[in-house]
């Protein structure tokens, strides 16, 4: 599975480090071994996981389970599935419809490049009927996505993936691991030559000062994209989307960074924030987590 | 405004995705299980249950492992390869132990035929890349008087983008037949219960050899065609220990080998101990008005024991909506005889007994024969628990009987069966 992907390794004064492109995303492995057998079967691992979730969940393939499920026929589908959709279900209630694993299909009016047009409200007007997870049927066991529609599990993918590969190293090695998909990290346990790991945050803009995190174990995921904006009549607008209205939400923070026990929660948090705008720090601060955002 | 904190709920909700405890340690990603029971009924003749489990094992190093279970249970009679003729018969039981009487007009048939067969098959299957697959598998199978070990492998190469499949396979077989009443001498004559019978050694053996050749090519988006040249091999004992030659006499009927006991007089058959067998096998697959199904082919059988035979089958998925289809089935089987074939053996010209050498079956499954099976299938797909429902009828129609002697013997009896299957995932 990993023959197609360019493995790099370098070792720095206290880790390996392997280093691979998924996702869409630049991926690294930190590994504080002695061996470099076992960083480089820890490196195989990762790599390979994230490939077969890539793989799996990718909307752009026409042979896999997701392909399979825009057939718009009711699809069985496999235990590890049917988790992720019980996940987009609860996140979908709990956070009042914010968080809707079928509003992939407004990338069909919105791309956010610099040529990028502004839809009109028409063309949301025909396209938003498409919209909203409680159209779709999922009951625990079979999906089925009515004609129009679309599921993404892109909204949380890179998160599972971090989580999911940091669990199958967790399985056959005792090293302390962290694991690091494109600024979606998660680390097993602390690292042996220090207290802590230490991430830091590109500084966005001279007014945000430069985070640096430093953690024992768990996860800090990040959403936000300082490059992917446009401008519409003199304002800039944000590529977080609302999923109720098709337009881009007002006062998006420009990157929100959250620290949780797994990356999976920690995504859903940040993006759940950035999908409040200008309420963004007050909703983490009242869900009591550890947060970092940037505007 | 304070926001509510969803923190915990969001938090188990994502310890249960991810599966912590034990799914995402498990190796296993997903199982497919797929159930099978099929009823087959010749009426007086064999009738049949047989049930199949077939489970299948998705690793997540993308391995699947496979496991199947069949069940056979086989009750009846079936033809015994004496002849028919217009007074009563009496024989003796395989085991030598008993007797039986065939009335007048009536195929002689051996009705102690009982047995449950038990099959088990693992298998693995490794896709290498994107190019080459691989097939391991194995088979023991047990009955009563019967035990079938084999071991098979299959290597497919996939090229020209998915469009073509070039397919090599190998299975090499032994078996051990162990009969009721042990190994008959070839034309030994039948003797009456209580007699010493013509047996010679409690079982033997067979190898066998098979090859597969295949191509599959994708036409075009709603075709595809496949080819496939296969070669079977074996070796060792074909004999079918429970049939027997009716030694004939000149007035057309069968010699009384006993006036006392009224015993027919039969001899045991006797096989090559050798058969190279070779097919052809055409299929082509059909997407129709982008909802139906034509599944038709044609098989081509020839083999060094003088036996051809031609197959062809057409099947149509007619889909009545999203989640059901019907599916009519029809075949046409037909087969030359066997040299050796021969429906009785004039008295007198029957081989000593021991004379491995010389050929001669009368087994109605070696003689001239055509089949036709009709059959209708309603199954429904695409929902939560697919199934499918089968009933087929099956005429075989034998053909006259060469050489009849006496004018006594002419016309085989036909034979026919209905089929009822079930099939279900779970």
């Amino acid at each position: 599975m990993n023959r197609t992907r360019e493995l790099k390794y370098r070792r720095t004064t206290e880790e390996f480090v392997g280093s691979f492109h998924a996702m869409a995303s630049p991926c690294e492995v930190l590994i504080q071994s002695s061996s470099e057998s076992d960083a480089r079967k820890i490196t195989d691992l990762v790599c390979g996981e994230a490939a077969r979730i890539e793989m799996k969940y990718s909307r752009y393939r026409d042979d896999n389970l997701v392909s399979k499920i825009h057939q718009h026929q009711p699809v069985r589908v496999d235990t590890e599935t049917a988790r992720l959709l019980d996940f987009a279900d609860t996140a979908y209630s709990l956070s009042d419809k914010r968080f809707d694993i079928s509003s992939g299909i407004l990338r069909k009016l919105w791309s956010f490049t610099e040529s990028a047009k502004v839809p009109s409200r028409a063309q949301l007007k025909l396209l938003l009927p498409y919209i909203g997870w409680d159209k779709i049927s999922w009951d625990g066991a079979i999906i089925s996505v009515p004609e129009g529609m679309e599921i993404d599990f892109g909204g949380f993918a890179k998160e599972y993936a971090v989580d999911s590969a940091l669990n199958l190293v967790g399985s056959s090695f005792e090293h302390p691991v962290l694991v690091n998909f494109g600024g979606d990290l998660a680390a097993n346990k602390p690292p042996i030559s220090r207290d802590t790991w230490s991430v830091g945050v590109r500084k966005v803009s001279n007014s945000s000062k430069t985070a640096s995190f430093k953690f024992k174990s768990g996860a800090i995921a990040t959403s936000g994209n300082r490059y992917r904006y446009i401008y519409h009549k003199g304002k800039k607008l944000s590529h977080i989307l609302n999923p109720q209205t098709g337009w881009p939400v007002s006062n998006a923070p420009v990157s929100v960074s959250v620290a949780m026990n797994n990356c999976l929660q920690a995504g859903l948090f940040s993006t759940l924030a950035s999908l409040l705008g200008k309420d963004a720090e007050q909703f983490l601060t009242d869900q009591e987590v550890e947060h970092w955002v940037q505007r | 405004m304070k926001y509510k904190n969803i923190k915990k709920a969001i938090s188990t909700a994502s310890i249960a995705a991810l599966g912590v405890t034990n799914a995402s340690d498990s190796i296993i990603d997903r199982m497919d299980f797929n159930g099978t029971l099929l009823f087959y009924s010749e009426p007086d003749r064999v009738s049949a249950v047989e049930a199949i489990f077939d489970s299948k094992y998705y690793m997540k190093n993308n391995d699947v492992l496979g496991l199947k279970i069949t069940v056979d249970v086989l009750t009846g009679a079936s033809a015994s390869g004496a002849v028919t003729t217009d007074v009563d018969q009496t024989f003796t039981t395989p085991s030598g132990n008993g007797l039986y009487t065939t009335r007048a007009n009536e195929t002689p048939l051996d009705d102690t035929f009982k047995d449950t067969r038990i099959s088990l098959s693992p298998s693995w299957t490794r896709r290498w890349n994107s190019n080459y697959k691989s097939v391991i598998g194995a088979t023991i199978s047990k009955e009563y008087d019967y035990l079938s070990l084999s071991a098979n492998t299959m290597l497919s190469y996939n090229t020209d983008d998915n469009n073509r499949i070039y397919s090599l396979g190998l299975t090499f077989a032994h078996d051990t037949i162990s009969p009721e009443g042990d190994i008959p001498i070839a034309f030994g004559v039948m003797q009456d219960v209580g007699a010493l019978q013509p047996r010679l050694g409690t079982d033997d053996t067979r190898i066998t050899a098979d090859l597969l050749l295949g191509i599959t090519q994708v036409i075009d988006s709603k075709s595809l065609f496949q080819i496939n040249y296969s070669a079977s091999a074996s070796d060792g004992y074909h004999n079918d220990p429970f049939k027997v030659l009716s030694v004939i006499g000149a007035d057309g009927r069968p010699v009384i080998e006993n006036t006392t006991t009224g015993l027919s007089s039969a001899v045991f058959e006797n096989r090559p101990d050798s058969r190279l067998k070779q097919s052809l096998y055409f299929q082509y697959k059909r997407d129709m008005f982008d909802s139906h199904v034509l599944d038709a082919s044609y098989r081509f059988m020839f083999d060094d024991w003088g036996v051809t035979s031609h197959t062809l089958d057409v099947k149509y998925k007619y889909r009545l909506n999203d989640v059901s289809y019907l599916q009519p089935h029809a075949r046409i089987y037909q087969q030359s005889e066997a040299d050796f074939y021969m429906p009785f053996i004039v008295s007198g010209k029957e081989p000593g007994a021991g004379s491995s050498s010389s050929h001669a079956s009368a087994d109605y499954r070696l003689g001239e024969m055509t089949g036709y099976t009709i059959g209708l299938e309603y199954g429904r797909d695409n929902v939560d628990r697919p199934w499918s429902i089968a009933l087929e009828y099956y005429l075989q129609d034998l053909g006259d009987i060469k050489g009849a002697f006496g004018g006594i013997n002419s016309k085989a009896e036909d034979v026919s069966a209905v089929m009822l299957r079930f099939n279900m995932d779970f």
